[in-house]
């Protein structure tokens, strides 16, 4: 079933030199058990789109809806996950991944065995009563994830979550959002993450919503078809990764890119 | 370890110096205690309660200590300077209360300054145009020597608000910029993911300004704090006793007063006891210092900071 | 078994490890470290790291699997903590360090003690304490408390206690504290801080 419909979005904002438009007539779904990729130049308004997803914003003109009703206020069935952790210095890793139950104003007792569990299945044991400057920047990621995971959203959002942290660490925390959205008996049911990585976004998603520069509207939505885990040195992940940045070169905007091995065929 | 008289003082020394740091840390434990649970979000009732209980031992327990300071202080004058007159000895008995009057009127001023800088602050942060507007005009305001004001105030305003009155908004002249300016930047200096966490999972108004601002702005409320406070003592000798001509003086009891009425009969014998408040001035700064303003300090560098 | 402490934290060394099971669990070290774009000393601490875990075997410039390996990596997020919990109670930093814990009063240990105890074994100096502290806490051995700045041990059931090498039951989802039937065994006197670190030269030197 559909959750989240965005339907003919446009977003301006309003400045000085009269109104700047972000992105125009987005339209996309994510079903459940989707995991959604959103790439495209830096500017083309992901991150806007994620938060006008969430709630915390509102488009200048289309709708989106989730499960059908529109979106006024913050979505609480959505969670986000942030690229620099968001985490609350003077909180432990406990009062942090506590902190979504608190807002919705769960009683302490639930809160409490709800944290534990997440705290347990995202791996942080051990960790509970720690601050976050003890931990190192994959942790505290962990530690956003789980509190993203502990009001058990139906959607998860991310938005560039892997930026901030070196490659291994990507790679490792890559995978256990993989295994997380996979476990049926976990939250969520579906991943919209917004990055401007396009091998992990094909790495990861089944769907790659392809942005073009500003003002962003959607040049293609690329299925991924390939099996998990997937080969970033397999031809048809070559292929895909190709067909992206054709798209948005086409598109017209040079991007961050990583270089290509040698012997693929080059873009455009 | 070296032996011989100087290993032996060495070791005394350090016995000394780490009883008197273990016990500092141990009376001012509870106090930053507290501090932090009013910030912190979900407590059980029954830590708070317990949090009060102590604090309010504690803090008969540190009135008792400060008056032994202040009367040995006292007796030691007495000791080195001979006879005291005996109206200046009266009102050397009345150190402790002066010390405690000035200190009601400072939290007095205080907490009057916080309830108008803060939401002034809040305002200032979040609102451009607010800080386009507002925020020049505060800052000429503040660059006004307050001092100029005393005349006004107590010439127009005693009559009404009384010299007490007179005193604390006096102090609050001292104080009040030195808070407003620490929370404004301190406000601004909230990293804006922050903020955006906790509206992403439905916080918003009030709850969003208690879990996410408050705590945000804990270090630079206590740099305002610390300042303020700073700003309050020195005003205090000129806000507590006012020489308002002809020989007549207009004054509350407090420590800067018995500064002032010990300089001004300092010809009668006076003097004892301009010192004796000095040096009673001077201990209450630092033991307020040290049991309060230090752990809190410390506490917000720990846990308050963004890295 | 060596006793180095490369500076990794479980995170890296979990990526690694993926990475590595993405090229069908071998792999050529270089090619790995090309695949995330970095030189091959970048991924040095995490292999070896992984190599000290007994996960991995590197020879001729060329990482496999080791049967642990392999099945860490097919694992739950917390099956991995279990199996990296076991690997880590098998190095001679940890038996000490967890020995040290279970003999010392109230299972706690201060900085300075943690401190002298990394250093009498053979891993590298200071900010070495952060990654041990790091790795004993991801595996949940100990705690440590930032107030009192202090290690505290973990305690688990007597069962679970047995001693590196024998494999430990199902592990419930809750399973730090509470619970376990700690009384049952009687605890040890509380040593004397010479005789602590004669037990703790002892065991190092074992």
């Amino acid at each position: 079933m559909t959750l989240i419909r965005v339907e003919h979005v446009d977003k301006s904002f309003a400045s000085r030199h009269g109104s700047i438009s972000i992105m125009q007539d987005i339209s996309f779904e994510v079903k459940d058990s989707d995991f959604v990729a959103i790439v495209g130049p830096s500017g083309c308004g992901k991150s806007t789109l994620l938060r006008l997803i969430q709630g915390l914003d509102h488009p200048t003109a289309g709708t989106i809806s989730f499960r059908d009703q529109k979106i006024d206020t913050v979505c609480p069935q959505m969670a986000m996950v942030f690229q620099s952790f968001a985490l609350y210095p003077w909180l432990t890793v406990a009062q942090n991944v506590a902190f979504g139950l608190e807002a919705l104003g769960w009683a302490p007792e639930r809160i409490e065995s709800q944290v534990e569990r997440y705290i347990s299945v995202t791996g942080l044991d051990g960790f509970q009563e720690a601050y976050p400057r003890e931990l190192s920047g994959g942790m505290r990621q962990r530690v956003g994830l789980a509190r993203a995971l502990a009001v058990e959203p139906a959607v998860l959002l991310m938005d560039e979550p892997f930026s901030a942290l070196d490659p291994l660490t990507a790679e490792s925390l890559r995978e256990e959002v993989l295994q997380l959205w996979r476990d049926p008996q976990l939250p969520p049911d579906a991943v919209l993450l917004v990055s401007h990585n396009i091998e992990e976004a094909i790495q990861l998603a089944d769907r790659v919503v392809v942005l073009s520069r500003r003002p962003g509207h959607i040049l293609a939505q690329v299925e991924v078809d390939l099996p998990r885990p997937r080969d970033r040195k397999s031809s048809a992940f070559y292929d895909l990764t190709d067909r992206v940045y054709s798209l948005i070169t086409e598109g017209g905007s040079a991007m961050a890119s990583k270089t290509r091995p040698e012997g693929a065929p080059s873009a455009g | 370890m070296p032996a011989g008289t100087s290993g032996r003082f060495r070791r005394a020394a350090s016995y000394v110096t780490r009883g008197v740091r273990t016990g500092v840390s141990r009376l001012s434990t509870p106090l930053v205690q507290l501090a932090a649970i009013t910030v912190r979000p979900a407590c059980r009732p029954s830590a708070r309660r317990q949090a009060v209980i102590y604090h309010l031992s504690l803090g008969t327990i540190l009135v008792l200590v400060w008056l032994m300071l202040i009367a040995i202080i006292v007796a030691v004058y007495t000791v080195f300077s001979g006879t005291i007159l005996p109206s200046v000895r009266a009102q050397m008995l009345m150190l402790p209360l002066a010390v405690g009057f000035s200190i009601s009127r400072l939290v007095i001023a205080y907490a009057i300054c916080l309830a108008i800088a803060l939401p002034l602050a809040i305002l200032m942060a979040r609102g451009p145009r607010a800080r386009r507007v507002g925020l020049p005009i505060v800052e000429v305001v503040a660059s006004f020597p307050a001092t100029a004001l005393f005349p006004v105030i107590i010439f127009e305003l005693v009559p009404y608000i009384s010299a007490e009155g007179a005193a604390i908004l006096m102090l609050m002249t001292g104080m009040i910029w030195y808070l407003f300016f620490n929370l404004l930047s301190g406000i601004r200096s909230i990293p804006p993911d922050l903020e955006e966490a906790a509206r992403s999972f439905g916080l918003k108004g009030r709850k969003l300004l208690r879990r996410v601002l408050v705590p945000g702005v804990f270090t630079a409320l206590i740099t305002g704090s610390i300042t303020a406070f700073g700003g309050g003592w020195n005003t205090l000798i000129v806000a507590e006793y006012l020489n308002v001509g002809s020989g007549q003086s207009l004054s509350v009891l407090g420590v800067g007063q018995l500064i002032d009425i010990g300089y001004a009969e300092h010809a009668d014998g006076g003097y004892p006891l301009m010192v004796a408040a000095l040096f009673a001035l001077i201990a209450t700064v630092i033991v307020i210092n040290e049991l309060i303003w230090k752990p809190l300090y410390r506490r917000a560098v720990e846990r308050y900071r963004y890295d | 078994m060596p006793t180095t402490f490369p500076k990794c934290n479980p995170t890296e060394m979990m990526g690694l490890l993926v990475l590595l099971n993405s090229h069908k669990g071998s792999e050529d070290v270089a090619l790995l470290a090309d695949d995330l774009d970095l030189e091959i000393d970048e991924i040095f601490p995490a292999l070896e790291f992984a190599e000290v875990l007994q996960l991995v075997k590197v020879a001729d410039g060329r990482a496999t699997f080791t049967d642990l390996g392999k099945k860490l990596v097919g694992g739950s997020i917390r099956d991995r903590k279990a199996i990296i919990r076991d690997q880590l109670r098998k190095t001679t930093l940890f038996k000490t360090l967890l020995r040290a814990l279970e003999s010392a009063p109230e299972h706690t240990l201060s900085d300075e003690d943690l401190g002298q105890i990394v250093s009498l074994t053979t891993a590298p100096a200071d900010e070495a304490v952060q990654n041990i502290v790091n790795w004993g806490r991801y595996a949940d051995l100990f705690r440590y408390d930032a107030d009192e700045h202090r290690l505290v041990l973990t305690r688990r059931s007597p069962a679970a206690r047995a001693g590196p090498g024998q494999s430990r039951p199902p592990s419930s989802p809750g399973n730090s504290e509470g619970g376990s039937p700690s009384g049952a065994k009687a605890a040890p006197p509380a040593p004397s801080s010479t005789e602590l670190r004669t037990s703790i030269v002892a065991t190092a030197t074992s």
